[in-house]
């Protein structure tokens, strides 16, 4: 599993100064310059567009589901047939071979060893994947500007702190964390007093990769406050009298937000990504519910018998996450041509 | 100087003390995970439970079992709940898969990279550039498990061009061993390809415009010689500093996917295996090293950068 | 082959174990058994087995099938089972005692005689006391099956290997073996065919578990233990001579661990020569549409999958929910999820085991669909319609996608149904605690004793319910039925084989405390080299006896 890694840490603030000072100069603002680079850049809007029709034709499951395929993502059809050019075939063979795609509104790309139909568990899948992703990628956003913010403006002890932690999460073995906590968890859910959260739950796979990911974001984003609180309308904000949280809230992270923006496509497919590793080893999504890493798992369980089942939801998966890349990059750039921060997957 | 990688020093001994706390952890927190049943077996009577907990200590509070695993681990003399074999003669066996592996990708993606990325940095802009970025992104998009499993299946499996898994000691037979690690390092070196190509493109771009290679032009020296003296030099240390995190990190957890997938039976699918029977010997013996290596290597690069830019000392 | 039938009598209690040794062979030579000893083909040579290797290489502390297949040939019992091919291996011959035990006394005591001038594989004397030696260690470090030793008087007191267990006499000097018991116990004839009390030389068996080097035995191979998690290698013992045990084809036989996935690669293409697990779910259509003459199927060791249904909540505290799951099952459905791999049944004492009948199915044809209307009618008359259930399952191959048919059926029957996979290291103790409250799951039993009470005490006898975590989760506490089966477990088994049938009929049929749908096939696949026809070894205790492995 790559490691998000950006050439900030040995940058230095000077990098900063320059890029503000440049942009400062340009006389658009710097959302407007980035709006009209992203404008012209026909293949990241591009891919762009792929995402969002991804998202549509997963959103529009229940439609294939109810008028085509004329089933559910969780019905099974062992002793089931279905007609194939005019011959009947068993969904699954005694033998337990799944059919491949068919092409027709049932089982169009072929079912699984339980009988159910491919096409519809992909779409219902891709809903899973695409939530886990994106909410996962949200929460990590937010607990990494927060802690990248107080880690540092306040530095010292609480940068300390919040800066061993990161490199704790950081230094776990990425796979082994997703499986333990999975594991744990996957048992009786997670009891944390409050709140009680089912063992079934979305809410501990998305968890589980927002934490991992958070050192990732928090690392270059406290470097980059660490460069912005030394600048001057920091400083002049200080001398009217403003207290810290002000400083950081109002002042600087406002100035975080074109950093963020940037991050986050990038955020998304990579957490999509993890979803798919942790699917694959038997800890994300709880089963019966599809999701593109389950069904990746599944598929390569039973390549031999039916390549299809591994096939399918591993391109979908990919053609998501490189639009997001594609797109995430076109945002970089639009950003800063020759931007230093880069957030590589 | 000296103050500061003392600090570091320290900062590494805490954070592996954290790891294997949490470790130990989160395996003793999950109900019903009580390892003495599991030990038993079949129909477990309660005289045979309580004779397990006495001997493996489970009937000890927990920080005295942690103390007692830790120290089993540092004495090398950790035996597993599930097989109650030594689990450090089970990494010893182990480890040279995990690191044919991890080595064997690292040198091909490094080698790819450079070749790629210096490529498509010359052409910058051109059609081949684009084209090799789509590629190299298209890359990055590919879980290394999924693109594993259809290389084995295939080209190990339908074509037999590649054997279909499994793993050819070095000792018994050195182009077998090669010919069974090429579709492993194959595929997990297509996602770093991806990334470090276009690394080095971008540093590769931003180098060339930098004066003092403008300089070296004016004073005549070859394109060839500018490249390779001081625009390669200066565009590979952030990489190289990056291939260093990255293959700790690789060790640490990512090549458990690959091995998985390909059966080879190295201290990734050990891990893998002891996680999911729930066995915490192995679990927290492989964490600990898994994470002594990427705190080690980051540790190194922290001093390096410290050394090399003092800035950052005074942080 | 029903086992019984007319050659039941009814005898007195007193010769009933005695009579039960010379019924067997009757019964057995009568129904026919096929080949006995090690087969036709080649004598010589050497062969390379993949497994997952024994849990335990101790006799008295393993538990895992691939353990008792290699031990059985190291390691020979007073009695033991015959090593002949399919059921007629279930028949119980001498072993190291001349003959099979006298039974006197009510069922209390067994009289045996240790073959004279015998020798372990390190040349010491077999000595009678060993066995009371044997006893003890099972006892003491609390073995698997030491339970099963438990009715002989001062077995369970014993707490060191220097204590004396009163109820076993021996004399070293004539070899005379007395076991008194403090109730008849008809397990006891098994105990004594079983490895985990076969003797073994007093001074190389300390009372713990002794896993590298294991005690020496006799058998027809000595072993030696390279790498306990990696490889062992047997050798045949030239020594060896027991009448009625065959002394086995192949010289050597070196037993490698692997991974499932890469034996069966090694066997299809010669670098293995067996292996002791089934090919995965996804190569065994391959294999079988390859090489159809070097693998088959058998429903050994004796087994039974069936869905406990928790009698002690809702839904299924009520009769009419547990039979609609009868009814709706449709075990071809259940046969694809096992690669083809399943032998669909309606009873709940599987095929190859004493009380076996293969009887009426009221619920359908196991080999047709399954009846959904008339479930569904079912759970409407119960009244539990629209209650949510919980299908319990956990994560091995393929019991998850078992859980999942499951689920769907219960949601098609009228039920709101979910899916719980567990970790199977945890499984059997979370469903088998009672406040967990698992409505209906997925389980199955494998034979560890070829004795009907092993399956009917622990699934469904209320003494079981004891235990935590137990394995009766159906939770069934029957008056009826807890009476029935004390009083069987007191006869021997075969005399009573028909009302053991009778029993069955209770428990599935009328008052169907769980959901039986079939038993599992086991693989035996060979190399090219193997002679798989003739010498396969299928044994419905062994799995495969390896004594009868030969060369093409």
């Amino acid at each position: 599993m790559a490691a998000e890694r950006t050439e900030f840490a040995f940058e230095g603030p000077a990098a900063f100064e320059d890029e503000a000072r440049r942009q400062r100069v340009a006389g658009l603002g710097p959302w407007r310059l980035a709006l009209r680079r992203l404008r012209r850049n026909r293949v990241a809007l591009a891919f762009g567009a792929l995402f969002i029709l991804v998202v549509l034709v997963c959103l529009a499951a229940p439609i294939w589901a109810n008028d085509f395929a004329h089933t559910g993502p969780l019905k099974n059809h062992l002793t089931d047939t279905v007609t194939v050019d005019g011959k009947k075939k068993d969904v699954v063979t005694p033998d337990g071979v799944p059919i491949g795609p068919t092409y027709q509104s049932r089982f169009f790309l072929g079912a699984d060893t339980n009988g159910r139909d491919t096409a519809v568990r992909l779409l219902y899948g891709g809903r899973n994947s695409l939530l886990i992703g994106v909410v996962a990628a949200l929460i990590t956003t937010l607990l990494a500007v927060l802690l990248g913010i107080l880690a540092g403006y306040m530095r010292g002890m609480v940068d300390g702190v919040i800066s061993r932690v990161m490199d704790v999460v950081w230094a776990f073995p990425v796979i082994l964390l997703g499986i333990a906590l999975g594991t744990a968890f996957a048992q009786s859910g997670l009891d944390l007093g409050i709140v009680t959260i089912s063992g079934d739950s979305k809410l501990i796979p998305i968890l589980i990769i927002a934490i991992v990911y958070v050192p990732y974001m928090a690392r270059p984003i406290r470097g980059q406050v660490l460069a912005l609180r030394e600048r001057e309308f920091v400083e002049a904000a200080r001398a009217q009298g403003a207290g810290p949280l002000r400083l950081m809230f109002s002042e600087i992270l406002p100035n975080l937000s074109s950093t963020i923006v940037v991050f986050f496509p990038l955020m998304v497919a990579n957490a999509i990504l993890l979803e798919a590793a942790l699917g694959f080893v038997g800890v994300g999504v709880r089963p019966p519910e599809p999701s593109w890493g389950t069904m990746i798992g599944d598929g390569v369980d039973h390549i031999l018998t039916g390549p299809h089942l591994a096939i399918v939801p591993g391109v979908m998966l990919v053609i998501t996450v490189l639009a997001l890349n594609v797109f995430g990059d076109g945002v970089r750039d639009a950003f800063d041509p020759r931007a230093t921060v880069k957030l590589e997957r | 100087m000296g103050r500061f990688v003392v600090r570091r020093i320290i900062a590494m001994v805490l954070v592996l003390f954290a790891i294997s706390v949490v470790t130990f952890f989160i395996f003793n927190v999950i109900p019903g995970g009580d390892p003495a049943v599991r030990l038993a077996g079949k129909q477990p009577q309660p005289a045979q439970l309580e004779r397990i907990r006495q001997q493996w200590g489970f009937d000890k509070p927990v920080y005295v079992q942690y103390a007692k695993t830790m120290e089993q681990i540092f004495t090398g003399e950790v035996v597993s709940y599930a097989t109650q074999t030594n689990v450090v003669d089970e990494i010893r066996h182990d480890a040279p898969r995990t690191f044919a592996l991890a080595i064997g990708a690292a040198i091909m993606w490094m080698f790819f990279a450079v070749v790629l990325g210096l490529y498509t940095a010359m052409r910058a802009g051109k059609f081949a550039d684009r084209f090799l970025t789509v590629l190299a992104l298209i890359g990055i998009s590919m879980p290394v498990f999924w693109i594993g499993a259809l290389m084995n299946y295939y080209l190990g499996f339908k074509a037999g061009i590649f054997p279909n898994g499994g793993y050819v000691e070095l000792t018994q037979n050195p182009a077998d061993w090669f010919y069974h690690l090429l579709m492993p390092w194959t595929a997990l070196s297509i996602v770093f390809i991806g990334i470090y190509s276009r690394i080095l493109r971008s540093n590769v771009l931003d180098t060339v415009n930098e004066d003092y290679v403008r300089t070296a032009r004016a004073k005549g020296l070859s394109e060839r010689r500018i490249l390779v003296r001081h625009v390669l030099r200066n565009s590979l240390i952030p990489v190289v500093t990056l291939w260093g995190l990255d293959f700790g990190a690789v060790l640490g957890g990512g090549a458990i996917l690959t091995e998985k997938v390909f059966d080879l039976q190295g201290v990734g699918q050990y891990a893998f295996e002891s996680v999911q029977q729930l066995d915490v010997p192995p679990v927290l013996t492989i964490t600990m090293f898994g994470a002594f290596f990427i705190v080690l290597l980051n540790t190194v690069v922290d001093i390096v950068y410290a050394a090399l830019d003092p800035r950052i000392r005074l942080q | 082959m029903p086992i019984g039938g007319s050659f039941v009598r009814k005898i007195g209690t007193g010769l009933a174990v005695a009579c039960l040794a010379v019924l067997t062979a009757t019964v057995m030579v009568a129904c026919g058994s096929s080949g006995g000893g090690g087969g036709g083909g080649k004598k010589g040579g050497s062969i390379r087995i993949g497994s997952v290797l024994p849990d335990k290489y101790d006799p008295t502390q393993n538990q895992t099938i691939q353990a008792y297949q290699a031990q059985q040939l190291v390691y020979t019992p007073l009695n033991t089972f015959k090593h002949a091919q399919g059921s007629a291996g279930a028949e119980v011959v001498p072993g190291l005692a001349g003959s099979l035990p006298k039974v006197t006394n009510g069922g209390k005591t067994y009289k045996l005689k240790l073959r004279p001038g015998l020798k372990y594989s390190d040349g010491s004397p077999i000595k009678a006391s060993d066995f009371e030696n044997t006893v003890k260690r099972l006892v003491v470090t609390g073995g698997p099956y030491s339970s099963f030793v438990s009715s002989i008087v001062g077995a369970e007191a014993v707490k060191s290997c220097s204590a004396d267990i009163k109820g076993i006499v021996t004399n070293d000097k004539t070899g005379d073996i007395t076991v008194n018991l403090s109730s008849p116990d008809t397990k006891i004839p098994f105990a004594l065919s079983e490895t985990w009390t076969a003797p073994t030389p007093a001074a190389k068996s300390p009372c713990k578990d002794s896993e590298n080097p294991p005690p020496p035995g006799y058998g027809p191979y000595t072993w030696t233990i390279q790498n306990p998690s990696r490889q062992f290698t047997l050798t045949k013992n030239p020594k060896f001579n027991l009448p009625g045990i065959p002394k086995g084809n192949v010289d050597k036989m070196t037993v490698i661990k692997s991974s499932v996935t890469k034996m069966t690669q090694d066997v299809i293409n010669g670098k293995l020569d067996f292996m002791t697990e089934d090919p995965t779910g996804d190569q065994l259509p391959q294999v079988r549409s390859k090489y159809p003459d070097r693998i088959s199927l058998a429903p050994s060791p004796p087994n039974i999958y069936y869905f406990f249904l928790n009698t002690s909540t809702p839904p299924f505290n009520k009769l009419e929910a547990r039979q609609a799951v009868n009814y709706a099952i449709d075990s071809r459905a259940l046969q694809r999820v096992f690669s083809g791999r399943l032998l669909p049944g309606c009873t709940f004492i599987p095929p190859d085991v004493i009380g076996h009948k293969e009887g009426p199915c009221p619920y359908g044809d196991p080999k047709g669909p399954g009846n959904v209307a008339k479930a569904k009618q079912l759970v409407k008359k119960s009244g539990t319609a629209g209650q949510a259930v919980t299908m319990w399952t956990n994560n091995k191959d393929p019991r998850p996608a078992i859980g999942d048919y499951m689920r769907d059926l219960l949601n098609q029957i009228g039920y709101k149904a979910k899916l719980k996979v567990l970790d199977q290291q945890v499984y059997f103790a979370q469903v088998g605690t009672k406040s967990n409250k698992a409505q209906i799951g997925f389980t199955d039993w494998f034979m560890d004793f070829p004795h009907p009470s092993d399956l009917l005490e622990p699934s469904v006898a209320g003494a079981a319910l004891a235990s935590s975590p137990t394995f009766n989760t159906s939770y069934v506490n029957d008056p009826v039925l807890n009476k029935k089966i004390a009083d069987l477990v007191k006869k021997p088994p075969k005399s009573v084989a028909s009302q053991y049938s009778d029993l069955d009929k209770y428990i599935v049929q009328d008052k169907a405390y769980l959901a039986p749908y079939g038993t599992e096939e086991s693989t035996s696949f060979f190399s090219e080299r193997m002679d798989a026809k003739n010498c396969n070894g299928v044994h419905p205790f062994y799995k495969n006896d390896w004594l009868q492995f030969c060369l093409k």
